[in-house]
């Protein structure tokens, strides 16, 4: 788990922007927001209760969880377990939890690297979400370009970035 | 003596940690947040460290001496002028702090940074280590803290902190006595450390090839920074390189090793290359003329280097087809990531950048073996024969006949 302070509003309000690491996951308690870069044919997956305002982000590399010693947030289904298990340790609850996917793209159209790998972790990652009644409410999904997401936990909302500088609104703040 | 990968292993998430604890001590020190945002063991013997040191880098921090349950001398350095600004924000309530309470104050960050390595070890260790007092070290001199047989081992966890915006890199030299080392490390098992120490050699030659072919393409002499192989958990590598808009081409190698290769080009020296090559300015986004020509020129540079390696290590690689997008750079390299990951945990990477003798552009090249495919040709190459077989490979292939055939390949695309 890594962090990072950046200034927001012209230095007049500074909130916490947390990076998360490939094959990591962290959960914000304060309100901060979590910032998952580059991702290519990796998958994010957030999830925030939506009345107590916890929120969680995961950089996961893989579908599914195949070595007992490796962090949780390298795998979809483990990282959604871990994410929501934490959450609710920190004061959430299941049936306030809404979900959102974003990444697993092919960058490159290279027959030897194993394709579709991003589309199986968002599937995986969407079952294993559905496995416990949690709804996704957004997905950026697939495609060919890489996404650079941020996840504002106070307010719940999304923006995802692409490399030419394009922002998406996915989820609105406070909706 | 032989290493295995999963002792490197270990070590690699005691140094990631390591660097960790530095960073969080750092913060508390200076109030200024930090983060690691990268970290590699890279493989040398003291011979290697002594020269390297004797250079004189610019370089300032503290060396402690290890007793006890771990016998050797580890060194903690950053540039010194970034050691020093970093030492200024410790004594803010100094006005024109004199020379030597800079040095003891970046004497105590280091010492405190390496307090954290030492202690990890101890732990996986489970003994205990004593730790001489810091001492400031810096300048040529640093050479001399560096005991042992030349072909010994020495380990450098290389570092970068991210701070506020920008990047702070530190290294961590340690070069453990030699009972300790055999202790720490050896295993019946694993990979040759003389091999993996003398594989830089390989590479270079790789990459010697790569800086003759660019130079042949473009006609600018160029110049090559080659990193030492280092050993990386494959997670860590997309926070390696830039967050920017990059021009990428990717391979996939077959053969003893096989794997991944990536050609990094900033926007810029993308459009440099491309415009040297062609003659004319590319238009915006390169367009499919240019990504074409920056395609070909990078499948000519990975010929070159897997001829390299290939001529060192007595195989043969064959390489894909490129594959060429204009991403962010970690989006470019987790791809690759992800097909290894399935099978692997850590990699040995060698990373290299080639410039051009003007600086007008660089390419970072990455490639990113199998491991258990690199371990079996580290176990075949005759490190001590890899000089010799570089002289032949230069008799045996000549770079230009080599090149005017690609160019034809070039000439074609731009038809």
């Amino acid at each position: 788990m890594s962090e990072e302070l950046a200034t927001y509003g012209g230095g007049e309000a500074e909130r916490e922007r947390r990076v998360v690491d490939v094959a990591s996951h962290v959960v914000a308690e304060d309100g901060e927001t979590l910032v998952a870069y580059g991702l290519g044919a990796c998958v994010a997956v957030g999830v925030r209760d939506t009345v107590h305002g916890v929120g969680a982000l995961a950089h996961a590399v893989l579908p599914e969880r195949t070595e007992s010693g490796a962090a949780a947030g390298k795998f979809a289904d483990s990282a959604v377990t871990a994410m929501l298990h934490e959450v609710v340790e920190a004061g959430g609850a299941y049936d306030d939890v809404e979900a959102f996917v974003v990444g697993g793209a092919d960058i490159f159209a290279l027959p030897e690297l194993p394709q579709g790998v991003g589309e199986r972790t968002a599937t995986v990652a969407r079952e294993t979400l559905a496995g416990v009644d949690v709804p996704v409410v957004a997905e950026a999904v697939g495609g060919g370009r890489g996404r650079s997401v941020e996840f504002d936990t106070a307010t719940g909302g999304v923006v995802v970035t692409t490399a030419d500088g394009t922002e998406t609104t996915l989820l609105e703040g406070d909706r | 003596m032989r290493l295995s990968v999963d002792t490197l292993g270990t070590f690699y998430e005691m140094a990631r940690q390591g660097a960790g604890l530095a960073a969080d001590r750092l913060t508390q020190m200076t109030g200024v947040e930090a983060r690691v945002s990268a970290t590699r063991i890279e493989f040398s013997t003291p011979g290697d460290v002594r020269a390297e040191l004797a250079r004189d880098g610019g370089q300032a921090g503290a060396a402690v001496d290890l007793s006890g349950g771990l016998e050797g001398t580890t060194i903690v350095l950053f540039d010194e002028a970034r050691a020093r600004e970093m030492a200024r924000t410790l004594v803010t309530d100094v006005a024109g702090p004199s020379d030597q309470l800079l040095e003891s104050a970046i004497a105590e960050v280091c010492g405190i940074m390496n307090n954290g390595f030492v202690d990890g070890w101890a732990d996986v260790l489970r003994t205990e280590i004593d730790i001489s007092a810091p001492a400031y070290v810096a300048g040529p001199s640093l050479a001399d803290l560096v005991d042992g047989h030349d072909d010994g081992i020495a380990l450098l966890f290389r570092s970068q902190i991210e701070t506020l915006g920008s990047e702070v890199e530190f290294e961590h030299y340690f070069v453990p006595a030699e009972e300790s080392a055999v202790e720490l490390f050896s295993s019946p098992e694993g990979v040759a450390y003389e091999n993996l120490a003398g594989f830089d050699r390989v590479a270079q030659r790789g990459a010697d090839r790569v800086s003759a072919d660019l130079s042949q393409l473009t006609g600018m002499a160029a110049t090559v920074d080659i990193r030492r192989v280092s050993f990386v958990a494959l997670d860590a590598i997309p926070g390696a390189v830039p967050k920017d808009e990059l021009a990428s081409v990717a391979f996939s190698f077959d053969g003893m090793p096989s794997g991944y290769l990536l050609f990094l080009y900033d926007r810029y020296s993308a459009r440099k290359l491309v415009e040297t090559m062609v003659g004319r300015e590319p238009e915006a986004g390169l367009g499919s003329f240019g990504r074409d020509a920056l395609k070909e020129a990078s499948n000519i540079m990975a010929s070159g280097l897997l001829d390299g390696w290939a001529n060192v290590l007595e195989t043969s690689i064959d390489h894909s087809t490129p594959a060429f997008t204009w991403d962010m750079g970690p989006a470019a390299v987790d791809p690759l990531i992800v097909g290894l990951s399935e099978n692997q945990e850590f990699a040995f990477v060698f990373d290299t950048r080639i410039e051009a003798a003007d600086a007008s552009f660089d390419v970072d090249v990455f490639v990113i073996p199998d491991e258990r495919d690199l371990e079996r040709a580290l176990e075949a190459v005759d490190v001590d024969r890899v000089d010799e077989a570089t002289a032949n490979a230069d008799d045996d292939v000549d770079v230009r006949d080599l090149n005017d055939d690609d160019l034809a390949d070039v000439e074609e695309v731009l038809d």
